[in-house]
């Protein structure tokens, strides 16, 4: 086998192409993951690049996933605690948390892009963190904080809400 | 399959919802959250799974189930600067933690970081007798951020030596304002501690007392040697709490054997009721004649002490030379209860604690001083005061095989009951249909099981958190939802359940 580092090519949702590691998003996606071994039967004897469609991600989305997980899953880029460095211990900074601080700093709608993108290719650490990042937006909100940040709209009823407050009338 | 992006909020489905959810441990965020619209509420139902926290000494919790995360206490209002000050005791009542507020890092240290002597392989975060440090305890609810100082507390055990240690603190109300906590320590002048606060405390010396519960008017508490002592709770006329009386309600002829000295009589304040002669003729002999008659119906309890006793009493030095947490005995006597204030907290009379190792025969070979000492595998049972759901006491002997090669695994779990007509322990049938229970040093818990908590499960925080006792066909089962890997860097004594409150939806 080659040495040379292996790359595949991942086309968005509008038709944009992306080049990644074919090692790096392996590890990360467990989704295109899957499409590599299936495709790997049909280039094993090819040099030529696979490119896999991505149907659901767009090219903006894409570009910012594939951003996260060249500086998660680049091992030679850094070699951090394997485990869940969300966990915030006092004093136990993980040097990508700055980086995961930054990269959710976004928007609503790119967030929920992001949310919906890490679940579509199976990133569980970017899951999690884009997870978090909304919790973090609804933690210690009111409701109508929550349903007018996120844009959501009230169908319940006038009793129905009354009947909701109620039941968890301490939390309010 | 059409996608559609950014299709809303309101529509997401209901996986990226319980992930969002599991993010948001407070029970006050999730109320609000299913109170957003009907989408977001049947995902909060769906994520419910009713299992308690796991809090560590330093504060940090971590949840159970799916998505299950580690967290962080980050504000206890009244602390101000002190935060990295705090260590946490054990829960004092379902959503109550006793805190403690110190300068004294042991308990409060991983075995991750405890670290060792490159050397000699000591760890060099112990325990040491002749350092004191000062401790400012409190209470605090997470969940409705009350806290709740305890001076009167601080009066007694506020200056104490790394040694010393609070077992459990327990409120015998949610409202700690106006009702009275328990405090169980390891110094053997103040096995126990009741402190209601801002009126005053009352000191229980030396009763051997390894596990308390509230009870109605009542405080009871067992020995090691498995013995229920009630303590009848009044209070003066300035609302200082105080013991009336305090009865022996169940012995054990067998339990010196526990103790591990040659006599032991308890002291002159104790009412030992019926039991008094059993007692102190030290005979195995049971002077209820209706008992004989019962005896195939109810499981006699005599018969596995006399088991263990056969183990452990036969080669007592050995047992104490095993326990690492040194039973050292001394009686109380007046020459100790002269000693200075100062030498009182060493932690050098250490009250029992509820671990007895039953040792495999061959292990007491290790004694012969011709054969070289090699570790072996230990029976350790471990006793556990808990009040059922139908407030019934219930004596809960979790048992479990503790090996220096591997992990250590449970053997059985025993639930028996006290027959009030025998003054004695009597064996039940497991747990009450749709209960489960959680154990743990500090905070025991029966509960109703729903969601992820099943029915006639006993869960544990010793040693493998990742297991647990199926009381219904007496069998250890992998529990399905895992814990966190932090659990694991934690001193397992250490670890209590936090129940915080349960969201309706």
């Amino acid at each position: 086998m080659a040495s040379e580092k292996k790359v595949v090519f991942l086309r968005s949702s509008d038709g944009e192409a992306f080049e990644v590691s074919e090692e790096v998003i392996s590890a990360a996606s467990v989704t295109i993951k899957g499409m590599i071994d299936e495709e790997s039967p049909s280039r094993a004897d090819t040099a030529a690049t696979t490119t896999l469609a991505i149907p659901n991600v767009t090219a903006a989305t894409l570009s910012r996933v594939l951003h996260y997980v060249n500086k998660h899953f680049d091992a030679a880029a850094v070699v951090g605690r394997p485990d869940d460095y969300i966990f915030c211990a006092p004093g136990d900074e993980h040097p990508l948390a700055r980086f995961d601080d930054d990269f959710v700093d976004v928007d609503n709608d790119t967030l929920i892009d992001l949310v919906h993108a890490a679940e579509y290719l199976h990133i569980k650490k970017l899951f999690d963190l884009t997870c978090k990042a909304v919790a973090d937006k609804l933690k210690g909100r009111t409701i109508d904080q929550i349903r007018e940040t996120f844009g959501i709209v009230n169908d319940y009823t006038v009793e129905e809400e009354v009947e909701v407050y109620r039941e968890n009338s301490w939390a309010f | 399959m059409a996608y559609t992006p950014a299709a809303g909020w309101g529509d997401l489905p209901l996986d990226l919802l319980g992930g969002v959810i599991a993010r948001l441990p407070f029970p006050a965020d999730r109320a609000r959250f299913a109170a957003v619209c009907r989408a977001w509420r049947s995902a909060v139902r769906q994520h419910g799974s009713h299992l308690p926290w796991i809090v560590f000494p330093s504060c940090t919790f971590c949840t159970a189930g799916h998505g299950a995360a580690c967290f962080s206490f980050l504000q206890i209002p009244g602390l101000a600067d002190r935060e990295e000050d705090v260590t946490c005791l054990g829960a004092a009542h379902d959503c109550w933690l006793a805190l403690d507020c110190t300068d004294d890092i042991v308990r409060r240290t991983t075995l991750e970081d405890s670290g060792c002597d490159p050397d000699t392989g000591e760890p060099l975060v112990y325990p040491r007798r002749n350092v004191k440090h000062k401790h400012t305890y409190l209470l605090h609810n997470p969940f409705s951020n009350l806290t709740v100082p305890l001076p009167e507390l601080d009066a007694i055990v506020g200056h104490v030596a790394e040694t010393f240690h609070i077992r459990k603190v327990l409120m015998r109300s949610p409202a700690p304002q106006d009702d009275v906590i328990a405090v169980m320590t390891t110094n053997c002048n103040y096995n126990i501690i009741l402190c209601r606060p801002g009126k005053g405390t009352f000191v229980l010396p030396y009763y051997r007392i390894i596990d308390v519960v509230f009870l109605g008017d009542m405080l009871y508490g067992i020995t090691s040697g498995e013995e229920l002592l009630a303590f009848h709770l009044g209070e003066d006329e300035d609302g200082r709490p105080s013991v009336t009386r305090i009865e022996l309600v169940i012995t054990n002829p067998l339990s010196r054997y526990y103790y591990h000295e040659f006599p032991w009589f308890w002291p002159e304040d104790v009412d030992k009721g019926a039991g008094e002669d059993e007692h102190n003729n030290g005979g195995g002999e049971l002077s209820d004649s209706n008992n004989e008659e019962d005896e195939d119906s109810s499981y006699d309890v005599e018969e596995p002490n006399q088991e263990e006793n056969d183990n452990s009493g036969a080669d007592e030095g050995y047992l104490q030379e095993e326990d690492r947490n040194e039973d050292e005995e001394s009686d109380d006597d007046d020459e100790l209860a002269d000693q200075a204030l100062e030498d009182i907290f060493n932690g050098d009379d250490v009250v029992s604690n509820n671990l007895a190792p039953e040792v495999y025969e061959e292990a007491f070979e290790a004694f012969d001083e011709d054969v070289p000492y090699e570790p072996k595998d230990e029976m350790v049972i471990r006793r556990y005061l808990v009040k059922s759901r139908s407030d019934e006491l219930l004596l809960v002997r979790h048992r479990y095989l503790s090996s220096p090669c591997s992990d250590s695994y449970t053997h059985n779990v025993e639930v028996l009951k006290v027959d009030p007509n025998k003054g004695k322990w009597a064996a039940s049938n497991g747990l009450d249909k749709g209960e489960a229970l959680f154990l743990s040093q500090s905070y025991n818990k029966c509960t109703l099981a729903r969601g992820d908590v099943q029915e006639g499960f006993v869960y544990y925080t010793t040693h493998l958190v990742d297991d647990a006792y199926d009381m219904t066909c007496c069998t250890t089962r992998n529990i399905t939802f895992g814990w966190v890997w932090q659990c694991r860097l934690q001193d397992h004594w250490l670890l209590t359940w936090l129940f915080p409150p349960e969201v309706v939806v």
